[in-house]
C-alpha cells in the first residue's frame, strides 16, 4: 500500500470510472461552447472551421439583429425578478419561520409549476387570458411561474438556518425591532444567497423559451424565440453569431452563480 | 391574545400570497384549459372525442411512445455517467474536481434550442466530427443531429447538469465515519458500493431519475430545433396550436402531457415513501 | 483477567504521523505496549492525538514513520478490511438503510458468512448486548444509548481481535453515563477480547481501564495502571489532568517530608533530598479542616451534592483543595491540616 498520510478511500475503480466520465461529459459540455466560437467567425462555415477566413462581420451582424430583443430579455428578467423578491421572499419567511396548518402544503404547491412543462402552461395561460397577451403580462406570469420554485427553494433553508434564526434572536434581545434586524442581521447573513438567487432567476429568465414560444409577440419577443427563429431560417454563421452574444451573457452568470455556491435544481 | 391573533391574520395573509397567484396563473388556467378540451372543435356538447382521437390515433401513439423513449433513455444514460462522475467530484482526492464541477454546471442555463444548435454544429450536415471525418476519409460519417440519436444526445446534455447536482449533493451526505466502519467491518471497495454507497444514494437517484423523466417529457425546445420528422408530444401541441389551429386538441394533449409529467414526479417519490415503510426504515 | 482467545497483542513502535494540511505532527514518536485481554484507555485533553492514534490502529491512517505490530505481524500492510479489528467511531455510524440486525450482520456478510451461521451469529451478539427485542426496528427509531449497544454489537459480531471505541460515551447523557458505562465494562470483560478506548474523560479512564495512557500533543506523557498513575504521576500535566490536582512548589523538610507555605509538614510519595525544592501535587483528600494547621482564606468554593470543594489560600501563596460538609462563606478565614494518612505526590525538582 502506498505511504500516503491520509488514505480515506483506496485505489477504487469507481472513481476512476467516475472520473473518466466526468472528463467526457464536462469536454461534451465545454466543446460546443468553443465550436459556436469557430462558426459564428468562419467566412464559410460549409467549407470547414475557418476555411473561408476569420471574420467578425457575422458577430456585427447578429448583435445588431438580436440587441432590440436582447434589451427586452432583461428588462422582463428584471421585472420577474422583482415580481419573485414581492411574492417570493414572504412565502420563503412564512415557510422557513413558522408552523401553521397548511405550511407541508404550501411548501408542495411551491415545487408544483415544475412538474408543469412549459408549453402547457403557455397554452393555458393564453387560452384563459387572450386579451392580455398584447401587453406582455402574460409572458410575465409564465416567467414568474418558471422562476419561482427555484426562487423559494433556494431561499427558504438560507432562512431557516440555526445561525440565521438565533442570530437574529440574539439582536432582538438586545433591543433591535423587526426593520432593524432585517437590515442589520438577517440581510448581511443571507445576502449572498439572495446574489445567487438573483442570478439564478435572471439566467433562468433570459433563456426561458419554452412558455415564450406561445407567449410573445412581435413587440414582446424574448431573446431566445429570436434565436429560435435564427436556428430554423438563418445561415447557420449569423445563428452561431447570435448564439455567442447570448452565451456571453449566460455563460459567466452561470459560473459566477457555481461560485456563490451552487444552483438549486428543484427538489420535490 | 391580541397580538397572537394578530400575528397569526399576518402568517396567514403571507402564506396565501402564493397560492393565490398560483390559482390564478396556473391551476385555473389549466382548470380551463381542461374544460375547453372536453368541447370539440366545432362545438358541441362535453365529449371525450379529442381525448379518443389522440389516444386512439396510431400518429399521435407513436409521438407519446417516442417522447417516453427519449425521456428514459436519456435519463438512464444520464444516471448511467453522472453517479460515477458525481461520486469522483464529492470526493477527497483529485485537483480537476473543481474544474469538472463548474463545467458541468453551465448547460444548467442554457435553454433546450441552443443545446439543439450544439448538436447541429457538432453532428449536423455541417457539423465539425462530419467534416473531420470527410477531410481525413472523404466520406462524412456520424452526420445524425437530425435523427432519433441526435435528438437523444440533446437531451442527455440537456439531463446531465441537474442529474449530476442532485447526485453531487447526495454523496456529500454520506459520511466518511460510515464508509470507513464498513471498511473496517471486512467490506472490500466494491462491497462498500455495493452495499452502503448505492443504497444510502437510492433515494435521490429515484428523485433525480423522476424529474429527470418528467423534464424530458416536457422538453420542446430542444426537439424544435433538432426535429425533421421525428415527433415528439410537445412539437405536435405546438403545432396543433400554430399550424394547425387545433386549440382544443392541442389542449387535450397539453393536459395528457401533465397528467403523465406529474404523475411521474410525484407518484414516484410517494411510491419511495412507501417503499421506505414497508422496510422498516420509518419516516423523515 | 479473562481474554478470549482470538484477542491479539498491539504495539504502537516510534509512530509518527502529521496530516496532509496540517502544519504540526499530530502524533510524535508514540510506543505503546498492549498485551492481549487488556482494556487500554487513551485519555487526554482534545486535539492530543488520541483519535489520531485509533484510526493509525485500525488502518484509516498510515503514519509516516514507525510500525504497528498486531500479534506479531506487521500491520501497516494490512488494509483495514483485512485487520480482523473493530472499530466504533464517536458517531456510531450505522447503516441507515438497513435494521438492526442487519447492521449487526454487517461484518458476517462482508466476510460471506453462510446465512443460516450468520443469523445464528447475530442473534447471540443480539442477546449478548441486551437488544435482541430492536432486532427488526430501523436505526432511525433508537435512542443514543441503544445506538451505542448496536454500534458495539456489530464490531463484535466479527470476532475481532481488537476492540476500538472512539468516545463511546461521548454522546450519551450525562446521567446515563455511568450506568452504561458499567454495562460496557462488564461487556469488555465478559468478551476478553483486546480494548482501545478513548476518551477525554478522566474519571471515565480510571474507572474502566487496566492500563491508561495520558496524551499531549502527539507525546505519550504517561503509562501505567489507574492506581499507579493517580499515586505516582510523572509530572504536572498528569497529575493536573487525572487527579484534579493543584501543583505547587515546597521546600523538602526531611527525605519524606516537605513543608507546605513554610508551615504545613507533609509526607511525600517517595525519597527527596532534604532542602531540595520539588514540586508536589495537592489533591483534596490530602487536606482537612481543622483547629489546627496552616492558615488560609477561602477563594472559591462550589456544592458538590454533600460536600463542598473549597479552595483555600495561604499568606504564602498557596492555594490548597480542600473539601467541607458545612457551607462556609468566600473569604473566610479556616486552619487546614496534613491529612498524614496520605502522601503528596512529588511531580517534579
Amino acid at each position: 500500500m502506498s505511504k500516503k498520510s491520509t488514505v480515506k478511500q483506496p485505489k477504487d475503480q469507481i472513481r476512476g470510472i467516475g472520473r473518466l466520465f466526468a472528463w467526457v461529459s464536462a469536454t461534451m459540455c465545454l466543446l460546443p461552447l468553443v465550436l459556436v466560437f469557430a462558426v459564428s467567425t468562419s467566412e464559410v462555415w460549409q467549407r470547414g472551421p475557418w476555411a473561408g477566413g476569420f471574420t467578425l462581420k457575422y458577430l456585427a451582424q447578429g448583435w445588431q439583429t438580436i440587441s432590440p430583443y436582447a434589451w427586452f430579455s432583461i428588462k422582463l428578467a428584471l421585472l420577474v425578478l422583482l415580481l419573485n423578491f414581492i411574492i417570493g421572499i414572504p412565502t420563503s419567511w412564512v415557510l422557513a419561520r413558522h408552523r401553521f396548518p397548511g405550511r407541508d402544503l404550501l411548501f408542495s404547491l411551491t415545487n408544483v409549476p415544475i412538474a408543469v412543462p412549459g408549453i402547457a402552461m403557455g397554452l393555458a395561460l393564453i387560452i384563459t387570458y387572450p386579451l392580455l397577451r398584447r401587453n406582455g403580462s402574460l409572458l410575465v406570469a409564465g416567467h414568474l411561474l418558471y422562476t419561482l420554485p427555484y426562487f423559494i427553494g433556494s431561499l427558504t433553508p438560507q432562512l431557516n438556518q440555526r445561525s440565521v434564526r438565533d442570530v437574529e434572536w440574539v439582536a432582538a434581545t438586545l433591543g433591535a425591532n423587526f426593520p432593524k434586524r432585517v437590515m442589520y442581521v438577517i440581510f448581511p447573513k443571507i445576502r449572498t444567497s439572495l446574489l445567487a438567487a438573483t442570478i439564478m432567476v435572471v439566467t433562468l429568465s433570459m433563456g426561458e423559451f419554452n412558455v415564450s414560444f406561445f407567449l410573445f409577440n412581435p413587440q414582446n419577443k424574448p431573446l431566445p424565440v429570436e434565436l429560435y427563429s435564427a436556428y430554423i431560417t438563418g445561415r447557420i454563421e449569423v445563428a452561431a453569431a447570435i448564439t455567442l452574444c447570448f452565451l456571453c451573457f449566460v455563460v459567466p452568470a452561470a459560473i459566477l452563480l457555481e461560485r456563490l455556491g451552487g444552483a438549486k435544481v428543484g427538489n420535490v | 391574545m391580541k397580538q397572537e391573533t394578530m400575528k397569526q391574520i399576518r402568517v396567514g395573509l403571507l402564506a396565501l400570497i402564493f397560492p393565490v397567484m398560483l390559482t390564478g396563473f396556473l391551476f385555473w388556467p389549466l382548470l380551463s384549459l381542461g374544460l375547453q378540451s372536453l368541447l370539440p372543435e366545432q362545438g358541441g356538447s362535453i365529449s371525450l372525442s379529442l381525448y379518443k382521437e389522440v389516444l386512439m390515433s396510431k400518429h399521435y401513439l407513436s409521438s407519446f411512445w417516442n417522447t417516453f423513449l427519449l425521456s428514459l433513455l436519456s435519463t438512464l444514460i444520464a444516471l448511467l455517467i453522472c453517479i460515477p462522475a458525481g461520486i469522483y467530484i464529492e470526493g477527497d482526492e483529485g485537483k480537476d474536481r473543481k474544474l469538472l464541477a463548474v463545467a458541468l454546471t453551465i448547460p444548467l442555463s442554457l435553454p433546450g434550442i441552443v443545446i439543439g444548435f450544439f448538436v447541429i454544429i457538432t453532428f449536423g450536415l455541417t457539423g465539425v466530427v462530419p467534416k473531420l471525418f470527410e477531410i481525413f476519409t472523404g466520406t462524412r460519417h456520424l452526420a445524425f443531429a437530425y435523427t432519433f440519436y441526435g435528438m437523444l444526445l440533446g437531451y442527455v446534455y440537456f439531463q446531465i447538469p441537474r442529474v449530476v447536482l442532485t447526485i453531487r449533493g447526495a454523496v456529500s451526505n454520506i459520511s466518511q465515519d460510515v464508509l470507513d466502519s464498513a471498511r473496517t467491518l471486512g467490506a472490500s471497495t466494491m462491497q462498500s458500493y455495493w452495499h452502503v454507497i448505492l443504497p444510502t444514494l437510492k433515494p435521490s437517484i429515484i428523485s433525480a431519475a423522476s424529474l429527470s423523466m418528467a423534464t424530458g417529457f416536457g422538453a420542446f425546445g430542444t426537439a424544435a430545433t433538432l426535429s425533421r420528422g421525428y415527433r415528439v408530444v410537445p412539437l405536435e401541441i405546438a403545432t396543433a396550436f400554430t399550424e394547425n389551429f387545433q386549440p382544443k386538441l392541442a389542449g387535450a394533449m397539453s393536459i395528457i402531457l401533465v397528467l403523465i409529467t406529474t404523475l411521474m414526479l410525484f407518484g414516484v417519490n410517494k411510491l419511495a415513501d412507501l417503499d421506505k415503510k414497508t422496510r422498516g426504515e420509518g419516516s423523515q | 483477567m479473562k481474554t478470549s482467545k482470538n484477542a491479539a497483542s498491539l504495539q504502537f513502535n516510534r509512530i509518527q504521523f502529521t496530516y496532509s494540511d496540517g502544519k504540526q505532527a499530530a502524533i510524535k514518536d508514540v510506543f505503546i505496549d498492549v498485551e492481549p485481554g487488556e482494556i487500554v484507555v487513551f485519555v487526554g485533553p482534545s486535539g492530543c492525538g488520541k483519535s489520531t492514534l485509533l484510526r493509525i490502529a485500525a488502518g484509516l491512517l498510515i503514519p509516516q514513520q514507525g510500525s504497528l505490530v498486531i500479534d506479531g505481524e506487521d500491520a501497516l500492510a494490512l488494509a483495514p478490511e483485512k485487520r480482523r479489528i473493530g472499530w466504533v467511531p464517536q458517531s456510531y455510524a450505522l447503516f441507515e438503510h438497513l435494521n438492526i440486525a442487519e447492521n449487526v450482520g454487517f461484518g458476517l456478510k462482508m466476510q460471506k458468512v453462510p446465512k443460516a451461521q450468520r443469523e445464528k451469529q447475530v442473534q447471540d451478539m443480539l442477546k449478548l448486548c441486551r437488544i435482541e427485542e430492536y432486532a427488526k426496528r430501523s436505526v432511525r427509531a433508537l435512542s443514543g444509548g441503544q445506538r451505542q449497544r448496536v454500534a458495539i454489537a456489530r464490531a463484535l459480531a466479527v470476532n475481532p481481535r481488537i476492540l476500538m471505541l472512539d468516545e463511546p460515551l461521548a454522546a450519551l447523557d450525562p446521567q446515563l453515563r455511568i450506568a452504561i458505562r458499567a454495562d460496557l465494562e462488564e461487556l469488555l470483560r465478559a468478551s476478553g477480547v483486546t480494548t482501545l478506548f478513548v476518551t477525554h474523560d478522566q474519571s471515565e479512564a480510571l474507572a474502566v481501564a487496566d492500563k491508561v495512557v495520558v496524551l499531549r500533543d502527539g507525546h505519550v506523557e504517561q503509562i501505567g495502571k489507574p492506581d499507579d498513575l493517580w499515586r505516582y504521576p510523572a509530572n504536572s500535566f498528569v497529575a493536573e489532568f487525572l487527579s484534579n490536582a493543584i501543583t505547587t512548589k515546597a521546600q523538602a523538610d526531611s527525605s519524606r517530608t516537605v513543608l507546605l507555605g513554610g508551615e504545613l509538614c507533609c509526607n511525600v510519595n517517595r525519597e527527596i533530598k532534604p532542602g531540595e525544592k520539588v514540586v508536589v501535587a495537592l489533591r483534596k483528600e490530602n487536606f482537612y479542616i481543622s483547629e489546627q494547621g496552616i492558615q488560609g482564606r477561602i477563594i472559591f468554593s462550589e456544592y458538590n451534592g454533600g460536600v463542598y470543594q473549597l479552595k483555600v489560600e495561604t499568606k504564602s501563596g498557596n492555594v490548597l483543595p480542600v473539601s467541607s460538609t458545612t457551607e462556609l462563606p468566600i473569604g473566610a478565614s479556616i486552619l487546614v491540616d496534613f491529612n498524614s494518612a496520605s502522601e503528596l505526590s512529588v511531580v517534579g525538582v
